[in-house]
């Protein structure tokens, strides 16, 4: 049985945690990266990419990591999974994060594999008491052999269960308080849910725990007609730039990343979508700045 | 569904499906009707994704075997591929390298590809040329001190070294189908090519040896003395003065100590 926990677990490496709008980084790139030094806050690595422990790999992301804050993204955990956990993939990513010490790891609220066959996408579960249970004893698991809290992504889904008993933002909570894990809330995510599902995005959003919300993901979507594909491959949508601002007005200031999978343009274009980002984190800060002044009667 | 056991059937019955190991139906009848994405158009998406990523890694670990055979053709020999043989880890860098022998069982069995006989040993060295890449560092060992180099020392393959000895000019068919080469005449093979895929400065490297060195790299295989390695040079005659140096600064062999 798991005991709830009232806080999250501490967070030694709060120091460099990043701040702001990031890019997620890509192999092609690392050299301009590392070359140029390109205006951006920091970086999210995909771990699984860099799971190789010799050759160039490992130097260029030491290159990267000397000159930017990172975060690690996985998709292997298989967290809500049935099969045994993947000890060594965890080692793996418990190696590198010792390596170059991300300021916190995330992967996502689904399963990748069963009968030890991994199949590389995100696949979602019932969301039900009894897998509450489950998916909260591998993720205590998980968070004591890394020795931090997880970061847990929602994820975009083309089905639902009849077995679910609550719906994902519930599931996520209620994980929050039992685990003491964060959430990676994927703003795209929760419109294309809206879109496939009818799940209300801003509610699904407003009723997430504001203390639990670590960081923030935004991507683009392949619009398929009837229904929405997660794709990741082109500009991030009005409607979830729309989405984004209620996030940040709903729960505050959150380091958010651009992510972007397929089809991948140049880094100038990842880095002015980051830019948007900031723009608009800025205008909330400005705000709330003005506001506080307000109500300390300095203007 | 309501325990344990059903989360445990629900991830049987949509891998199941995934898989294509049975009818869809029974994975449909426990998800949620939705007007928008019935149940087959949802278990098509997530069988695309889980297919098109694996088959996205092929695509970039054999580029000149798919440029031989042409985009048709190849992605329908790695969906066969991909939909025979499961991936077993979330590095996709270590996926795909039964494709070779995939790649030979087909040749053999299909008379369509009976004109390239020679793709097996092609594929192998562009899954040499990507595990090279990603092989891991071989222990540094400083050779500039001679009087370091004593008995103890024994002689090993690198990590990142993979041999191909092949009667087909895979070669030259690899090296014309790279982006910057000119298109050259293939000649045939006068009895074998010796070719060695090896990691220099962190990128990998392609080379055709003589039969000589190929001897010299074998004989090492596995790892051996230096002063056996000697023995073994002079009765097969072959040359490690000038050679052996050169090959462990091209990073084909390693020197370590000996315990």
């Amino acid at each position: 049985m798991i005991n709830e926990q009232s806080t999250s677990m501490d967070r030694p490496w709060s120091a460099s945690l990043p701040k702001g709008a990031g890019v997620g980084l890509r192999g092609q790139h690392i050299p301009e990266v590392i070359q140029q030094q390109p205006d951006i806050q920091w970086f999210e690595i995909l771990a699984d990419n860099h799971l190789a422990e010799g050759g160039l790999v490992p130097h260029q992301l030491m290159a990267v990591r000397s000159s930017y804050p990172v975060t690690f993204h996985c998709v292997g955990m298989s967290i809500a999974g049935v099969d045994p956990l993947d000890m060594k993939y965890l080692k793996s990513i418990r190696s590198l994060a010792e390596r170059f010490e991300p300021a916190w790891i995330s992967d996502h609220l689904c399963f990748t594999q069963f009968a030890n066959h991994q199949y590389h996408d995100l696949l979602p579960f019932p969301y039900s008491e009894e897998s509450l249970i489950h998916v909260g004893e591998r993720v205590m698991r998980i968070q004591d052999y890394l020795g931090r809290a997880l970061v847990v992504e929602n994820v975009s889904t083309y089905l639902q269960y009849r077995a679910s008993t609550m719906t994902e933002g519930e599931f996520l909570k209620a994980l929050c308080q039992l685990t003491g894990c964060e959430i990676l809330l994927d703003v795209n995510n929760a419109y294309v849910n809206q879109v496939n599902h009818g799940v209300d995005a801003r509610e699904f959003i407003r009723n997430l725990p504001t203390q639990y919300i670590r960081e923030v993901h935004l991507a683009g979507f392949e619009d398929k007609g009837v229904y929405l594909i997660d794709a990741h491959n082109s500009r991030v949508a009005d409607a979830v730039w729309e989405l984004y601002e209620h996030l940040l007005h709903t729960h505050g200031a959150r380091a958010t990343l651009i992510e972007w999978d397929n089809d991948i343009p140049s880094l100038e274009v990842l880095a002015g979508e980051a830019r948007h980002a900031q723009q608009i984190l800025d205008a909330l800060e400005k705000a709330s700045t003005s506001t506080d002044l307000q109500q300390a009667g300095v203007c | 569904m309501g325990n344990d056991a059903d989360l445990q059937l629900s991830q049987q019955l949509f891998a199941a499906v995934l898989d294509g190991n049975i009818d869809d139906q029974p994975f449909i009848s426990i998800v949620e009707s939705n007007p928008r994405i019935n149940g087959k158009a949802a278990i098509d998406i997530y069988r695309n994704n889980s297919i098109g990523t694996r088959l996205r890694a092929l695509e970039s670990i054999y580029p000149v075997v798919k440029k031989i055979l042409g985009e048709k053709c190849f992605m329908g020999l790695a969906h066969d591929f991909v939909t025979a043989y499961p991936s077993y880890g979330p590095d996709l860098n270590v996926y795909g390298e039964d494709f070779p022998s995939f790649l030979s069982t087909i040749i053999r069995q299909q008379d369509a590809f009976a004109g390239f006989p020679y793709l097996p040993d092609l594929a192998s060295l562009e899954w040499f040329f990507h595990a090279a890449y990603y092989a891991t560092d071989d222990p540094l060992y400083s050779v500039s001190d001679s009087s370091a180099i004593d008995t103890s020392v024994l002689l090993f393959q690198s990590h990142a070294l993979y041999s191909i000895s092949t009667t087909y000019p895979i070669y030259a068919i690899w090296q014309g189908n790279q982006a910057e080469e000119k298109k050259k005449e293939v000649s045939a093979v006068d009895g074998n090519e010796y070719i060695l895929i090896s990691r220099y400065q962190g990128h990998p490297r392609v080379e055709k040896i003589c039969s000589e060195d190929w001897r010299i790299v074998q004989l090492i295989e596995g790892g051996i003395g230096l002063e056996a390695l000697a023995d073994m040079a002079v009765e097969q005659d072959l040359e490690l003065q000038t050679r052996l140096p050169a090959m462990i600064e091209q990073g084909w062999l390693v020197l370590y100590q000996g315990s």
